[in-house]
């Protein structure tokens, strides 16, 4: 018997139709602030990519560069076993 | 132009903390820089991953302006060189924002752990099905052995901190 289409395996989560940031009107994003950086981090201490957070483009470039200047201080992991 | 730098030293030089400032006042200002705020304190904070075998590190933060930005990589090497600085880094002040006081920042163990939620009795309306209610009691025999995990781990880093290396 043929395999049927299931619509919900390939369907990504659903993300937040807005950015956290321009929601909120943040226009900076400091790298010392870990428990906001935290929320864009997964798991593994990856960060996770806008299609699941709804970030816009431009806060998505802050908020990595915000993680990779953390991480290079110590304040916030690469990666979690 | 504004800017903000962000170092650490290991536990060892926390006593030295006011003579490393010093000596980074003395570097900025020998490159024409002006430190604008005091240096605000972090204080000691367990790194989030060892760096060069050390698992503490003494942080602390300062803002300077600097008008010529060409200074600037003579002045990261200055502080590179300087032995007492493990790690610093020096970022554009209008890219992080108004200064803030000392950061409420918790120890990297607990911001690096994913949430975990709250330990919950077991429901009442689950107890009552015989099956369900064995499910919901192994599960917080499980969270309690995790809880005593956490705790065992809170007292390792107390006796760390009490005996810094």
């Amino acid at each position: 018997m043929a395999m049927k289409f299931n619509p919900q395996q390939n369907t990504p989560p659903a993300a937040p139709k807005t950015c956290y940031f321009c929601a909120n009107n943040v226009h900076t994003i400091d790298y010392k602030d870990t428990q906001l950086l935290r929320r864009f981090m997964n798991a593994h201490a990856k960060i996770v990519p806008p299609r699941r957070t709804g970030n816009c483009a431009k806060h998505q470039r802050m908020v990595t560069r915000a993680i990779k200047r953390a991480r290079t201080m110590a304040l916030l992991s690469y990666t979690i076993k | 132009m504004e800017y903000e730098l962000l170092f650490f030293t290991s536990v060892a030089n926390v006593d030295r903390a006011g003579e490393i400032k010093r000596e980074i006042d003395e570097i900025i200002t020998g490159r024409g820089g002006k430190i604008s705020t005091d240096f605000n304190d972090i204080g000691k904070r367990k790194f989030a991953h060892p760096i060069k075998k050390q698992t503490h590190g003494f942080f602390s933060f300062c803002r300077f302006t600097i008008e010529d930005a060409e200074n600037l990589p003579e002045l990261n090497k200055r502080l590179a060189l300087n032995d007492k600085i493990m790690r610093h880094i020096i970022v554009r002040a209008d890219e992080i924002g108004k200064p803030i006081g000392a950061p409420s920042m918790p120890d990297a163990r607990q911001d690096v752990r994913p949430e975990r939620p709250s330990i919950k009795k077991s429901e009442p309306a689950r107890v009552a099905l015989p099956l369900s209610g064995t499910a919901s009691e192994k599960k917080t025999a499980k969270e309690t052995a995790k809880v005593e995990m956490a705790e065992l781990d809170e007292k390792l880093d107390a006796i760390l901190d009490e005996s810094p290396e």
